[in-house]
């Protein structure tokens, strides 16, 4: 089964950006859908290669109807090297309407990015993922 | 079969609020400080299944 996906533009900070010309990111940024106790709800994801696992907003989780600290705990770094914490449920949600299931992280700290991540476990172990930025698509594969 | 594109440029207006977008338009509906505040607020709306993000306070580059 195979899936594309196009690439959203994002806003980019006009007074914070080397490039005066750029007006906003491409990323590979995908729609997944929840169906939970209180409602079902969509939420945007970052396809992520350079992170081990899949992070979502603890915020998110709460309204899946997760005890979010009561899930395994991981201690995780960014770039800033900042120490910052995650606990992992087993979910399910649907990435193009297909039946998605995986361990993920929600993190009370991530308020400062605007969706949620996905990485190598959870993610890149279920699917082959090519990314084409210069078709502003990503096309994902089911292993 | 034909993909649309989302041009989401615009949400740099919002600054540190989680934003509920309607799922066909990929238009923010509601704005607001909580999750649960905003998904409430967009079914009212008539949103059955509003897609969340959030606007962080500088919408700048990602590095991860």
């Amino acid at each position: 089964m195979t899936m594309n996906f196009r690439y959203r533009k994002f806003p980019v900070d006009q007074n914070n950006c080397p490039f005066p010309d750029k007006k906003s990111s491409l990323r590979p940024v995908i729609q997944i859908d929840f169906d939970s106790p209180n409602g079902g709800l969509s939420y945007l994801v970052l396809i992520d290669s350079g992170a081990d696992y899949c992070l979502f907003h603890a915020t998110i989780g709460e309204q899946l109807g997760l005890e979010i600290k009561k899930g395994t705990p991981l201690t995780f770094y960014g770039t800033s090297g900042e120490p910052q914490k995650a606990y992992f449920h087993n979910i399910t949600f649907k990435i193009g309407g297909h039946e998605h299931v995986a361990n993920v992280g929600f993190s009370y700290e991530m308020e400062k990015l605007a969706y949620g991540i996905l990485g190598q476990d959870g993610f890149f172990d279920q699917w082959v993922v090519k990314f084409e930025y210069h078709k502003e698509n990503v096309e994902l594969k089911k292993i | 079969m034909k993909i649309k594109t989302y041009d989401q440029s615009g949400l740099g207006k919002y600054s540190n609020k989680w934003l509920a977008l309607d799922p066909s338009s990929m238009k923010v509906v509601v704005s607001g400080n909580k999750v649960a505040d905003v998904l409430n607020r967009a079914k009212k709306e008539g949103i059955e299944r509003p897609v969340l993000t959030r606007a962080p306070k500088n919408y700048g580059a990602y590095i991860l």
